[in-house]
């Protein structure tokens, strides 16, 4: 007995699978083609935490906002640093912008987004303050894709890499990044999602705050994993050097490193990082090293090993105001 | 090997070239649907292949050992024999746990202490859903719907059948089995219904139900939700569940239509129903059948007076919500919507109906009641349980409000629009009724809309863990 007839000519099957793709051809088409003629929007892939903060400091890296002092590095420095308090705290003529971003990004990127800014407020920017947790400060290999992310904000183009290619060739990825976000934002997980809700609503809370954050998750020491031995990386002189010649001349940089959790970080911890950023501060030409900044604050400040909460944020904001207003003496 | 994944698509389109070249041998295309459907298993855990394949043997030689038998005394023991196999293992690895955890917690509140040891078990993907096909098997021909068949691939394939294996629909072997025994007539129809579903299924899942999944999660992983956002959060896992689950059950009517086979439909539009029964007439249908069939007519169905029909329903909905899950939520759910179908009856027999009327208050009481229901079903314990229902009287709500909405509105207008056509027409296949050309723009859409999300981190059926 025969298994089965198949009773559908050649030509239907092809009618009923080809038009739906020639549909989707035709839209392809469309949308490569409005694309091309600059008709749509730029990409804005915020998708995720790290996307939305990105596009943001980006974004805002190329704002007239008139800011006297500029924060720039880790994320450690998006987190660690209440831009409006510190504004607060310098008193009245400062103006600060918090441009922190991702620690997967490197110092070149980092010195991207100070010298965009510099060339967008050049007659009132006066310091850049460069900020780095130990933990990205050793670190050895970058993440291409975030830098590629970056560029691509900076440049108003599209993302190829990581693209698959039927998401590109259908015109898929551009109808997502370019249309789709800006009108339906994209849900942030967990404590993020909890805290901030949508990538909409942390890149309206980064505008509302001078471009800082709070990470709202809870440090467990328990849960924690890694090492504390922490060094500089062996690139990093290099590429402290290179971003030395991002800031424009008559721009003071300062450089500081945010402190580790009590219960995470070694005996010789402060001796560590003190020894790092002086070692640091001369790759950089820095004008000045927020010796006195702490190395480690007590476990209950922290949101994790890099970033503090909302109270250590406040604590440490507080000691980043003492320490610009009042800077050390050269020996 | 998930529907919505590459894999599975490589694994059909191979299937389709196998499935073309054996067209002219029935026993060698019954024998590559066991191979492939086994394959499919595998894939998923194969060291659980052996039970799909001692539950099948063994309920093969029961039928056919129930043909055979003469002496009631012997055909109840064969059934027996099935069921205490089926249910056994179904029992152990899906509810041993739950049971001994249970007792523990029972015996604690006495102050004894309990220890019989808990035992790592992992629970086989669709074994909720293979032992109940199977047993449908043996019943059937106890009962002499059904002659046993003696063809053992045409029964190997009605149990494993690839498409339904793991999340249903729960077929019949008075529908499916004899299937197996026929040729296959492919017709244009068929193909065009099968290529629509599967469009339509994966866009439920792809682009619905997995990207209402992390709305989902906001609410119900909150710690304090205001009424708002549980309510929205709720309506959510509504369009969620429906998307996961009725998409899933596209997909394998889609993929059986293909192949020259018709599983049935497992739901009918379920949210536009105006009474719980009537719901239960939509959601899930082939579980909510076979519960009715096998449980509920089993145990004296309406046969026994009001009192006695109560009761039945009552054990037949309570074992429906265990059948979902190892957990008293799961039971509770089940309480809850057979409270909600005795309430009915008793109305009904205050209060008859001559004719069938949709009306707006009962369509609106029924989701209210099918909306707490699902709070039931998606909360993960009874304190959890308490604390939603309490925030239920908190009507803040938090500064991503707006957002929240506009996803839930975006994600949901898709599947809506659709069930209002579908509603609107009279038929679940109102879209085959267009032109190729307009049918074909249709499901270009559901393909971009397929390809926009087919790259996000998979979520996993709902209904694997059942």
């Amino acid at each position: 007995m025969r298994s089965h007839s198949f009773h559908v000519p050649a030509a239907e099957v092809i009618a009923m699978i080809g038009w739906p793709l020639g549909w989707l051809a035709l839209m392809a088409l469309v949308i490569h083609g409005v694309s091309f003629l600059g008709l749509l929007p730029s990409p804005r892939p915020a998708f995720d935490v790290d996307r939305t903060i990105l596009l943001h400091q980006a974004e805002a890296s190329r704002k007239q906002t008139g800011a006297t002092t500029l924060l720039v590095g880790d994320s450690s420095c998006l987190m660690n640093v209440d831009a409006l308090r510190l504004q607060n705290l310098l008193g009245p003529g400062e103006r600060v912008i918090n441009l922190g971003a991702i620690s997967y990004l490197d110092l070149q990127a980092f010195g991207t987004l100070a010298s965009n800014y510099a060339r967008a407020n050049p007659d009132t920017l006066r310091r850049v303050v460069l900020l780095m947790h130990p933990e990205a400060l050793r670190l050895r290999h970058r993440d291409p894709y975030f830098a590629e992310v970056l560029t691509n904000a900076l440049r108003g183009t599209s993302t190829r890499h990581s693209v698959p290619p039927l998401v590109w060739a259908t015109g898929a990825g551009d109808l997502r990044s370019r249309l789709l976000s800006r009108f339906v934002p994209s849900p942030l997980p967990g404590p993020w999602g909890e805290f901030y809700g949508f990538s909409r609503d942390l890149s309206g809370y980064l505008d509302e705050n001078a471009g800082s954050a709070i990470d709202p998750r809870t440090y467990r020491a328990d849960t924690v994993s890694g090492s504390a031995e922490y060094r500089l990386a062996p690139d990093l002189e290099a590429a402290s050097k290179a971003f030395r010649q991002l800031i424009p001349d008559g721009v003071e940089l300062w450089a500081g490193i945010t402190p580790a959790p009590e219960s995470f970080v070694l005996p010789d911890h402060e001796a560590r990082c003190n020894a790092m950023l002086t070692t640091w501060g001369e790759w950089l030409g820095a004008d000045q090293q927020l010796t006195r900044l702490p190395s480690s604050l007590e476990d209950r400040f922290f949101a994790s090993t890099t970033h503090l909460n909302a109270k250590g944020r406040e604590a440490f904001t507080e000691r980043l105001a003492r320490d610009l207003q009042v800077p050390e003496e050269p020996e | 090997m998930l529907f919505n994944s590459t894999l599975f698509l490589k694994f059909f389109a191979a299937f389709l070239l196998l499935y073309w070249m054996v067209r002219g041998n029935l026993a060698a295309r019954n024998w590559l649907i066991v191979a492939a459907s086994y394959a499919f298993y595998a894939a998923w855990d194969w060291r659980f292949l052996s039970l799909l394949i001692v539950s099948s043997l063994v309920d093969y030689a029961v039928g056919l050992g129930l043909d055979r038998a003469e002496s009631s005394t012997r055909r109840k023991w064969l059934l027996t024999g099935s069921m205490v196999v089926n249910l056994g293992i179904l029992g152990f690895f899906k509810y041993y746990g739950f049971f001994v955890e249970s007792l523990r917690e029972l015996f604690a509140q006495t102050g004894i202490s309990f220890n019989m040891g808990t035992l790592e078990i992992v629970l086989p993907v669709g074994i909720s859903f293979y032992t109940f096909q199977t047993m449908s098997y043996t019943i059937d021909v106890y009962r002499g719907k059904i002659r046993a068949t003696r063809r053992l691939p045409d029964f190997l394939a009605y149990v494993s059948f690839f498409p339904q294996l793991v999340a249903g629909p729960i077929e019949r072997a008075a529908h499916l089995l004899p299937q197996f025994g026929e040729t296959r007539v492919i017709t244009r129809g068929m193909v065009r219904e099968g290529i629509w579903l599967c469009l339509w299924g994966l866009f439920k899942k792809v682009v619905i139900a997995d990207n209402l999944a992390p709305l989902v999660e906001m609410v119900y992983g909150h710690p304090a939700p205001g009424a708002a956002l549980l309510i929205l959060g709720t309506a959510a896992f509504a369009l969620q569940i429906y998307g996961d689950f009725s998409g899933y059950s596209d997909i394998a009517r889609g993929t059986a239509k293909i192949l020259g086979f018709d599983l049935m439909v497992n739901f009918n539009l379920p949210y536009l129903a105006t009474n719980v029964r009537e719901f239960w007439g939509r959601w899930h249908i082939s579980l909510s059948t076979w519960l009715r069939d096998y449980l509920y007519i089993g145990l004296g169905g309406n046969r026994g007076g009001t009192g006695a029909t109560c009761v039945n329903l009552m054990i037949t909905m309570v074992l429906g919500g265990l059948w979902h899950g190892a957990a008293w939520t799961f039971v509770l759910w089940g309480f809850w919507h057979g409270a909600g179908l005795v309430a009915h009856r008793l109305w009904m027999l205050r209060r008859p109906q001559p004719g069938y009327t949709w009306t707006a208050w009962g369509w609106a009481a029924t989701m209210v009641f099918v909306g707490y229901g699902w709070l039931l079903f998606r909360a993960q314990s009874f304190e959890h349980i308490v604390l939603l229902t309490r925030a239920l009287g908190d009507w803040s709500v938090p500064a991503w409000f707006g957002s929240y909405v506009v996803n839930l509105i975006f994600f949901a207008i898709p599947v809506l629009a659709v069930q209002a056509w579908q509603w609107r027409a009279g038929s679940l296949l109102a879209p085959l009724r267009l032109r190729n050309a307009t049918l074909g723009a249709i499901e270009a859409a559901l393909l971009m809309g397929i390809i926009l999300f087919w790259e996000k981190e998979k979520v996993p059926f709902i209904y694997f863990q059942f």
